[in-house]
């Protein structure tokens, strides 16, 4: 057998999704062939509300320190969050050589870097659509799509096995904001000359048809606009750097004065600008002080808080919390979003508050303000159709969104067997004629706090979590050599201490003999103080949980005389 | 690795594997017709505006012609004959010797019906059609005993035919038959491409997707001028694919207690096939009780469309003798005028089908506008007789063949045209059309909407439109025609005509007693005409063979004589009664 065949036919590739898999967000894949890796995006997520206290998730990247020689380059889709807001803590740990990016997602990443102090452990370098790269024995072409953000593109990846192709984020939007077409036809064509494996994005598979034209929420924007008599104050994702044109566009035409609340909306306007993406003259933005200097009817407050986020401009200015806007009964509130599964509540407490005010709030689904960026069924199908791949993975969605995914690639004619239901972590090995799944890398979450220092892990997440609903109890005690010397004091926080046929004074009295008895027992066996804390805990806890069904968290403090 | 890849490539289908050369799948892109600067073609509509069921379309360049697709379009209560006169084909007779071929996208009626009265009066030099278009043509000629040769050839999926200085590549689409295909035409002055009737169906029934590729690398070229389907242009959003109908025919299929009585359109080929695979996989017996639809199943199984197993299709004199839970009886519902099985299984005028209490009656289709009257007047006696009803886009049980909304500008955005041209629809679906393209970045200058035997005549730079090829005969009866607005075509023909009403008394299929003729105002019949007329209609008895719609052939027959003989058009009634 010739010596190219060989080697052809023992070539394998890995696919590892190292975060996106069984969630939303935190999106970064592993694209590994012998001693190369390319990593496409990396991404960080936002905590659920099961992560108290947290601001960010990040994946956990040791599969790619320990392998930080292999790392070729990195390949960016699209300039969101969860697509890039991982490269930062990838580039505290190691360098990339490269970083390609759609020039807004170039530009982006250029800002986040500078001002965390990293730009120097990387290039970065923009991408045109259709443009190819080398990386490595790799290589990659971009094709553009449609999403919620300019600059959206796909991944085609040329490997030794064949063929690869990321849908990165996308929808079919036919009639684009910003006038540029999903190149179908580059789709069309890596389908035609043969597509070993579709990644594709699951967001909207739950739902069935087309999502609609971003342009489609203008009309109702702009009449929203035009119906308000006083001040307007509309939020969106700053993600959405689509809508964001589209009402800078509307204030442009209504020559309003705009205000922007929140960094990561203002950085996303300036920049966008500079490219040529947003249009504005240079007066239109204004200050927070310039705002009661001039008439109602000419200022819009553009500000970041769409999800109820506690911290953001719209929920202070909503409880009246915010130093310099206050809300009036003139006012019109434009939600051009929808709540995320998990921000329901939170989002309407704002809209409450809104309206409590005496502010006119324009919201919801039949308002027909907000669109997805992400695909429907329809447009997943029509992927297929175009791609035609022979394995089908999908990704970027929860596990049951990923489940029927699966279900519609073969519906669209791919074997059911060719369809791979991955974790993060798992490895996709992919040859010529084959592909399986092939053990596990390391993969998980690291979340950071919002002071953001150091990492938080489980197991202070844990103690958060029973802190809000259990309560905590802390015992104090003073001993001597081998010998309890005080009665224990005990103090609670979110916890009590009283049942309805006892009083807590028994509950006390009895919580404090096994305290006394714990620390004896342990202390004359000999045991260290981590261990007398320990079994205190232990003993006190199973009491706790006799008599009042409860687990709080225990603290235990020995003072030694 | 690159004479790897250009020997062939692999197409998975539905568990087989196709092996495609490389060159055969691209021949339809390299057999480009070279651009010539200034070169001049004319676009020219025969039919398809405003005119329900029929498209036809003329490209001419200097002195040659292609004729596209050709239907007749349908008139409630009209003969075949009436009807075709719709259509003026004048301009072609003139021109009989620029005619090089004759194009057809799919074989449904409103494409194929117009080759009938172009055969009689025309030599076409060739005519393509995909397969399933073929051999319906074949029956056709056949039917209406053309006895001239006809040079029949059948395409393939990305075929690409040189036509005197033009060339055509077909492109397989997805609509509510198979074989269905949009046309590119290769010209001295660009590429044009003919949608054809298209939705985009992810999941087709048949396993044959859109061949988007070819599409798209026509459009990557670049498109001179689409020519795209209107219809369903007022629809939002997008239709559903053909298969999203299977699971719910199949739970009302299973839910039945006793018979199933299910409609369709004959030409929902597709509909047609999942009906009887269901049937099969319930272990029912189908019986088709309409010609149209006996003929279709024929020869998909004939050409391998469908494969069911032959003991599942039971022949309709054979009813009686398949228990009521396990029989489904497929009717179609064409039109729901007077004519139509469905009105007469209604109207308990069907000499087969009897509705009874417990029946399930599944109308796997849409009223045309202009009858809605009798579908909802259908729907209500049907009820009436206890049957369990379903119909219609509610009840998930029909979708359309065309594209919606969504469909139209995925096509416009995939080709991305220079000019744009709505075809067949009613004006509300052309302008609706027209919107969409501009939505999505086409140029409202550019973007035609033209009525029949208009011509647009334009090169790579510019478009304008010519004088009308409408014949003098044509505008005449143009302008004298009185659009009806109220009055429905019967009440018109009732109110102008009189009506005539035969009674036929029949005992195993001979009459038992002489015709009874009764009529009302219609003065020129007299006793004598009476006896002529009784004669021929037991001749027409003998001589038409087909049971199930023999009472409507008779119709038809005397329509033509009254027309031919005595200038008059009253509406004609024949009841067969079944004697004991």
């Amino acid at each position: 057998m010739p010596k190219t065949e060989n080697k052809k036919s023992t070539a394998k590739v890995k696919v590892i999704p190292i975060g996106g898999m069984c969630e939303i967000g935190k999106n970064t894949w592993v694209i590994e062939c012998n001693d190369d890796i390319i990593l496409i995006d990396g991404g960080l997520a936002f905590p659920s509300d099961e992560m108290p206290g947290i601001e960010i998730v990040l994946p956990d990247i040791s599969y790619l320190i320990q392998n930080k020689d292999k790392i070729r380059g990195l390949v960016i889709t699209h300039g969101h969050e969860d697509h890039i807001g991982g490269i930062v803590p990838m580039l505290k740990q190691f360098d990339i050589p490269i970083i390609y990016g759609p020039p807004l997602a170039s530009l982006l990443l250029e800002s986040k870097l500078k001002h965390e102090g990293v730009l120097n452990r990387t290039t970065i370098k923009a991408g045109r659509p259709r443009e190819t790269f080398q990386v490595g024995d790799l290589s990659f072409t971009y094709v553009r799509n449609t999403h919620s953000i300019a600059d959206s593109f796909s991944v085609i990846i040329d490997t030794p096995v064949g063929k690869i192709i990321h849908s990165g984020d996308f929808k079919f939007d036919f009639t684009p904001v910003d006038g540029e077409f999903f190149d179908v036809y580059s789709m069309a064509k890596v389908g035609e000359e043969g597509a070993l494996l579709l990644i594709s994005d699951s967001t909207n598979t739950e739902r069935e048809g087309y999502t609609p034209s971003e342009k489609s929420v203008f009309p109702n924007l702009e009449e929203a606009f035009y119906n308000a008599q006083g001040r307007i104050i509309v939020t969106t994702f700053a993600s959405q750097v689509h809508r964001i044109k589209q009402i800078l566009d509307i204030c442009r035409q209504m020559e309003k004065k705009v205000a922007i609340f929140g960094r990561s909306m203002l950085t996303l306007a300036t920049i966008s600008r500079e490219l040529g993406y947003m249009h504005f003259p240079d007066g239109m933005l204004i200050n927070v002080d310039d705002i009661n200097k001039l008439d109602d009817n000419k200022v819009v407050i553009l500000t970041t808080g769409s999800q109820g986020e506690p911290l953001s401009a719209l929920t202070r200015i909503a409880f009246d919390e915010h130093k310099s806007v206050s809300i009036q009964p003139s006012d019109t509130v434009i939600i051009s979003a929808t709540p995320i599964p998990g921000n329901e509540r939170s989002v309407a407490n704002v809209i409450n508050a809104l309206y409590e005010k005496g502010a006119n709030v324009i919201f919801g689904r039949n308002a027909h303000i907000h669109v997805s960026g992400h695909a429907c069924r329809e447009e997943q199908r029509m992927l297929l159709n175009l791609v035609k791949p022979k394995y089908f993975l999908p990704a970027h969605g929860e596990y049951r969104m990923l489940i029927i995914h699966g279900n519609t690639g073969v519906e669209c004619g791919v074997d059911p067997s060719n369809v791979f239901i991955m974790e993060n972590g798992d490895v996709l090995e992919l040859a010529p004629e084959s592909a399986k799944l092939n053990g596990q890398v390391q993969a998980g979450i690291i979340m950071v706090d919002s002071t953001r220092v150091g990492d938080v892990d489980e197991h202070i997440l844990g103690q958060r979590k029973k802190l809000s609903s259990e309560g905590l109890l802390s015992v104090m005690i003073t001993i001597k050599g081998k010998k309890v010397i005080s009665n224990p004091a005990l103090e609670t926080k979110g916890l009590v201490l009283m049942q309805e046929d006892k009083t807590c004074g028994k509950f006390e009295e009895d919580a404090k003999k096994v305290i006394i008895g714990a620390a004896n027992k342990s202390l004359s066996e000999g045991l260290d103080k981590l261990r007398v804390e320990e079994n205190i805990r232990a003993e006190l806890l199973e009491l706790i949980h006799k008599e009042l069904k409860r687990e709080p968290l225990i603290q235990v403090l020995i003072l030694e005389s | 690795m690159s004479e790897q890849k250009a020997v062939r490539k692999v197409i998975r289908r539905s568990g087989e594997t196709l092996v495609v050369s490389r060159e055969h799948a691209e021949r339809g892109i390299h057999s480009q017709v070279p651009v010539e600067k200034g070169a001049k073609i004319k676009l020219i509509p025969l039919s398809g505006f405003c005119q329900d069921g029929s498209v036809a379309w003329i490209i001419e360049y200097e002195d040659e012609i292609v004729i596209i697709d050709g239907g007749i379009p349908q008139l409630a209560n009209h003969s075949f004959d009436e009807s075709a006169q719709e259509v003026d084909i004048s301009y072609l007779i003139q021109n009989k010797h620029k005619i090089k071929a004759y194009l057809i996208s799919h074989g449904h009626e409103d494409q194929i019906a117009l080759i009938i009265p172009i055969l009689q009066q025309l030599d076409i030099p060739v005519l393509y059609a995909p397969p399933l278009a073929a051999r319906l043509i074949e029956e056709k000629i056949k039917n209406f005993n053309i006895s001239k040769k006809i040079p029949i050839s059948t395409i393939k999926p990305r075929q690409s035919l040189k036509i005197g200085s033009m060339a055509v590549t077909y492109v397989r689409n997805t609509h509510s038959i198979f074989d269905s295909y949009s046309l590119i035409i290769h010209t001295p002055a660009g590429k044009i491409l003919y949608t054809g009737d298209f939705k985009f169906d992810y999941s087709p029934v048949d396993k044959e997707p859109f061949d988007f590729y070819t599409l798209l690398q026509a459009g990557e070229d670049g498109i001179l001028a689409l020519i795209s389907d209107s219809k369903n242009s007022n629809i939002r959003s997008y239709t559903p694919s053909e298969s999203s109908v299977y699971i719910y025919l199949e739970k009302a299929f299973k839910k039945a207690i006793g018979k199933i009585i299910i409609s369709t359109f004959s030409y929902q080929v597709c509909r047609i096939k999942q009906i009887i695979e269901i049937a099969e996989k319930l272990n029912k017996k189908v019986a088709i009780v309409d010609d149209e639809i006996a003929k279709l199943v024929r020869i998909c199984k004939e050409l391998g469309y469908m494969n069911f197993v032959d003991s599942s299709i039971v022949d309709y004199h054979d009813i009686p003798k398949v228990s009521e839970r396990r029989l489904v009886i497929l009717t179609a519902s064409t039109q729901f005028d007077d004519l139509s099985p469905m009105t007469k299984i209604a109207r308990d005028e069907h000499i087969y089908v009897k509705v009874k209490e417990k029946d399930t009656i599944l109308i796997s289709a849409l009223p045309s506008q202009r009858n809605d009257r009798t579908f909802v007047d259908n729907i209500n006696s049907l009820k009436l007789k206890g049957a369990d009803v379903f119909y219609g886009t509610e009840d998930k049980i029909f979708v359309s063949g065309h594209g919606s909304a969504t469909d139209k500008q995925i096509m416009i955005n995939m080709i991305k045209p220079k000019y744009f041209l709505p075809s067949r629809g009613e004006y509300g679906d052309l302008y609706r059309h027209r919107g969409l393209a501009i939505e999505c970045g086409i140029d409202p200058k550019n973007i035609y909407i033209l009525k029949n035997y208009d011509v647009l005549e334009f090169s790579d730079s510019e478009a304008k439109l010519a004088d009308s090829i409408m014949s003098k005969a044509s505008k005449e009866k143009n302008m004298s025609e009185i659009p009806p607005v109220d009055l429905s075509p019967v009440q018109i023909q009732l109110s102008n005509n009189g009506f005539l009403s035969i009674f036929l008394a029949v005992k195993n299929d001979t009459l038992v007693s002489p015709p009874q003729i009764s009529s009302r105002g219609i003065e020129y019949l007299n006793d004598d005409s009476i006896k002529k007329l009784s004669d021929l209609i037991k001749q027409l008895f003998t001589a038409i063979s087909d049971k199930i719609s023999k009472a409507e052939k008779i119709e038809a027959a005397l329509s033509s004589f009254f027309t031919k003989e005595l200038k008059k058009e009253p509406l004609i009634k024949v009841m067969i009664l079944e004697a004991n």
